[in-house]
């Protein structure tokens, strides 16, 4: 496995996807700033300390972030066909669940990594903002947030990424798949209890971002798990060099 | 039978309604190169496919090494090497790194592995441009150095010249030589060019619509082609009589009102002509022909012959 993953990391050198989950976290972050220029009884919603923190992991991640993720990992899976390595690849030979299995790994990696590069942007500019305001405690509670939605919204996604593959559609589909999926959660989001059983909003409950009961965190963390699941019995059975060649 | 490396027995695959391959019965032995030959859509790719255990088989059976594929890929993929179809690489990576992958992939222990086996195909080590860049030759001479990285025991190679430019083609033509003579490595190669085939196969097989038409080797398919002398006359029918009376010449076929063809050429040539003019039969052409592989081909498939 640490092979595969090593394998995995060198295939995106130079991968335009990369960049464009960049491109689209620097714009999140930006364009959440320019909201914060907007006034609330006189003061800019961005000077109230974390406003900003909150604001940018909330409007990312019901619009831009999950599709990022669907496409980034749909896209690994999918380019070995699309490529024409898996041939090369079963002759080695390869296991197809293992390295899917890689994949989805190295997809949980990107989920986790664009967060903590969001949290890094997200508290650099509260840092100039308000540096005084700003103590260890409000740090790591944000940083906790960020990497746990990183690791919410891999779950959450991943079952668009077993489907597309199943149905062996181009991985821009799951871009938009990922979009309706992630959209849908805004209204979602305004209903307590489905909040924490549609994976999208779940992912919130689980990360702090929402108040919940017990209860309620116990579900989501169930509701993101299923979803987890679900990937996986999708993609079982992949380990079937026919469904691949003939 | 301890030489044979790739035995199918009855080896058939059928897609729908539609036979693709029909019952083949073909015999890979050690050392040697085995030259499958047939036309654009024959079903050279689906056997190969089949003997690396990357189509499912209808029926029949495929032994590779003496053991079948499936159950065994850990034991027998590494000692292949295959290039099949067009090869598939990473177009966002270069060379070395698609090569580096598959090296790291296969655990490929000597360390200039990539190296060497670009070198062979004459493509540049560390290279900056990326797979995606490189013209069909270059991407063909990627697929072979891949396929050579592991040093493997035997070599499946689907068309591997396509795309190349005639050195190209020399080039890998006298490296796939070099690999059998030299390194005692086993080659199962196909083509639809019978040139390429002709000057380097040890053994043939001719494939035509799915059915092995024959499985020689070229030594054999030489001493077959025929030898005939072509005449060309003005009036066939007294030809042929003064040809059965004079030289007792039995094996001949006419072709039309003008030409005949005789099959033994230990006949006297001249003392023809002379008998023909004294009989008044013009003679317009009175020669030796030697029957060339193509013929032989055509006629093997039917008349429709191999390119």
């Amino acid at each position: 496995m640490k092979t595969l993953l090593w394998v995995e990391r060198l295939k995106l050198k130079r991968s335009k996807i990369l960049w464009i989950a960049v491109f689209f976290a620097v714009m999140i972050a930006f364009i959440v700033f320019m909201q914060g220029q907007f006034q609330y009884y006189g003061q800019r919603y961005v000077d109230g300390v974390t406003w900003y923190m909150t604001a940018t992991q909330s409007l990312g991640s019901l619009y831009v972030f999950p599709a990022i993720i669907a496409l980034m990992g749909s896209y690994m899976i999918c380019r070995e066909n699309q490529d024409d390595t898996m041939k090369s690849l079963a002759l080695i030979p390869i296991s197809v669940s293992k390295l899917v299995g890689a994949k989805m790994i190295m997809t949980a990696i990107f989920a986790v990594a664009l967060y903590a590069f969001l949290f890094t942007v997200t508290l650099i500019v509260e840092a100039v903002l308000h540096i005084s305001l700003l103590d260890l405690g409000i740090v790591l509670s944000f940083a906790k947030m960020y990497l746990l939605e990183g690791i919410g919204f891999f779950l959450a996604v991943s079952p668009i990424i077993a489907i597309v593959y199943r149905l062996k559609k181009g991985y821009w589909f799951a871009l938009i798949f990922a979009e309706l999926y992630s959209f849908l959660g805004l209204f979602i989001g305004m209903q307590s209890t489905m909040r924490s059983i549609y994976p999208i909003t779940a992912v919130f409950c689980a990360a702090g971002y929402y108040k919940t009961n017990s209860i309620q965190f116990v579900i989501s963390l169930f509701s993101l798990l299923t979803s987890g699941s679900l990937s996986v019995v999708f993609l079982y059975g992949l380990n079937r060099k026919h469904d691949v060649f003939d | 039978m301890d030489n044979i490396v790739i035995e199918t027995r009855q080896l058939t695959k059928i897609y729908g309604e539609q036979t693709v391959v029909n019952e083949v019965n073909l015999h890979v032995r050690k050392g040697r190169i085995y030259g499958l030959l047939g036309r654009n859509g024959a079903g050279k790719t689906t056997i190969m496919k089949m003997i690396l255990g990357l189509s499912s088989v209808t029926s029949g059976e495929v032994d590779v090494f003496s053991q079948t594929i499936k159950g065994n890929e850990k034991y027998i993929y590494p000692r292949i090497g295959a290039i099949i179809e067009t090869p598939g690489f990473y177009p966002n990576l270069t060379g070395t790194e698609n090569l580096e992958i598959f090296a790291k992939l296969r655990g490929t222990s000597r360390p200039n592995a990539v190296k060497e086996a670009l070198g062979v195909v004459g493509l540049p080590y560390r290279d900056k441009k990326v797979f995606s860049k490189y013209s069909l030759g270059m991407k063909q001479r990627l697929g072979i150095a891949n396929a050579i990285l592991h040093d493997p025991e035997l070599l499946i190679l689907d068309e591997p010249t396509n795309g190349l430019d005639p050195i190209g083609i020399a080039e890998v033509r006298s490296f796939i030589q070099d690999l059998c003579v030299k390194r005692g490595k086993t080659v199962l190669i196909s083509s639809h060019i019978l040139s390429e085939i002709s000057l380097l196969a040890d053994d043939i097989g001719i494939i035509h619509n799915g059915v092995l038409l024959e499985e020689n080797s070229l030594a054999e398919l030489h001493k077959r082609n025929s030898k005939y002398i072509l005449l060309q006359v003005s009036d066939t029918a007294k030809a042929v009589l003064l040809l059965e009376r004079r030289f007792h010449v039995k094996e001949y076929s006419v072709q039309d009102t003008h030409t005949v063809l005789l099959y033994d050429t230990d006949l006297d040539m001249a003392e023809i002509n002379k008998a023909l003019m004294l009989e008044n039969i013009s003679v317009i052409s009175l020669q030796l022909c030697n029957d060339t592989l193509e013929d032989y081909f055509k006629k093997v498939t039917g008349g429709e012959g191999i390119a």
